[in-house]
């Protein structure tokens, strides 16, 4: 026969197990090294092709699908053998949905927005991502990334079309890569 | 007087809570993580989740991942409540 529980003894169950569902956040990590360097290597190829006066020196955006596609299969690995669905999940799932809709509805359209009002603009929605990421995952450095991010948006909005891939590229050095592998080096804590 | 709140007897054991107070605390979990979090053995776990869930406070769902068979919980309102319920009780208790 069970010995009868003590309210004191209830309230630290309760108290215990809701430390224990506290989620691990340094698993997010692996995506923002992915997104960080593939952005990174991306905008400064750019930056160099244009430079050297390459026909379509755009090409070097050609990483992002495989970059995406990479992203889809570590998500969807992750997503199979996690044994919990937890808040800060469904939260980051909307956050990064809707990232992903408005990047991609931005440069579709670049045309009509602006070429040199688009890549601003995607500067922006990076600081956004990290900076409501680092909220939910309550991670500092991906705040302070993400208002890293918007200062170079701003600036970049004012700079010519060669100055944004740089802007860009210091952007998601400070937004992704930095706080990264922070985040990839706490992911067994 | 202070005005001693009856402690639901479904939520007043060990397991119990400890299963209900990680539901709560999550969107869902699968038996394997309860199993892990709690540091019970798997009978126990299942004859307690058994019980939360013919209370309807959780809900069950057995699927399979792959080959691997899977059990799912998640709470329901009616648990979530019964939840709350229990912790303002025990408040009434801890008062004093």
């Amino acid at each position: 026969m069970e010995k009868q529980l003590t309210q004191k003894e209830s309230l630290e169950i309760i108290h215990a197990m809701v430390q224990q569902s506290r989620q691990r956040v340094g698993e997010n990590g692996v995506f923002y090294l992915l997104w960080g360097y593939a952005v990174l290597v991306a905008a400064l190829a750019h930056y160099i092709l244009l430079q050297s006066g390459y026909e379509n020196p755009w090409m070097s955006w050609m990483l992002m699908p495989v970059a995406g596609l990479l992203s889809g299969i570590i998500g969807y690995r992750k997503g199979q053998s996690a044994t919990v669905r937890t808040h800060v999940d469904t939260a980051m799932a909307y956050l990064w949905g809707a990232f992903t809709v408005v990047l991609i509805t931005v440069l579709t359209f670049s045309g009509q927005i602006g070429f040199t009002g688009s890549y601003p603009v995607v500067i922006l929605l990076y600081g956004l991502g990290t900076f409501v990421s680092g909220g939910i995952l309550r991670f500092k450095p991906l705040i302070i990334g993400g208002i890293i991010c918007w200062i170079c948006g701003i600036v970049a909005i004012f700079s010519s079309f060669d100055m944004q891939l740089l802007l860009m590229a210091g952007a998601i050095f400070c937004g992704y890569i930095v706080p990264g592998h922070l985040l990839y080096a706490q992911r067994n804590d | 007087m202070t005005d001693f709140k009856e402690l639901d007897p479904l939520l007043h054991q060990s397991l119990r809570l400890a299963v209900m107070s990680l539901l709560a605390s999550v969107v869902s979990a699968e038996f394997v993580y309860l199993r892990e979090k709690t540091g019970s053995t798997a009978g126990n776990l299942s004859v307690q989740i058994d019980k939360l869930q013919a209370a309807g406070y959780i809900q069950v769902v057995k699927d399979y991942n792959g080959k691997k068979p899977r059990t799912s919980c998640t709470i329901t309102p009616a648990g979530q409540a019964a939840l709350e319920a229990y912790v303002k009780a025990l408040k009434t208790y801890i008062q004093l």
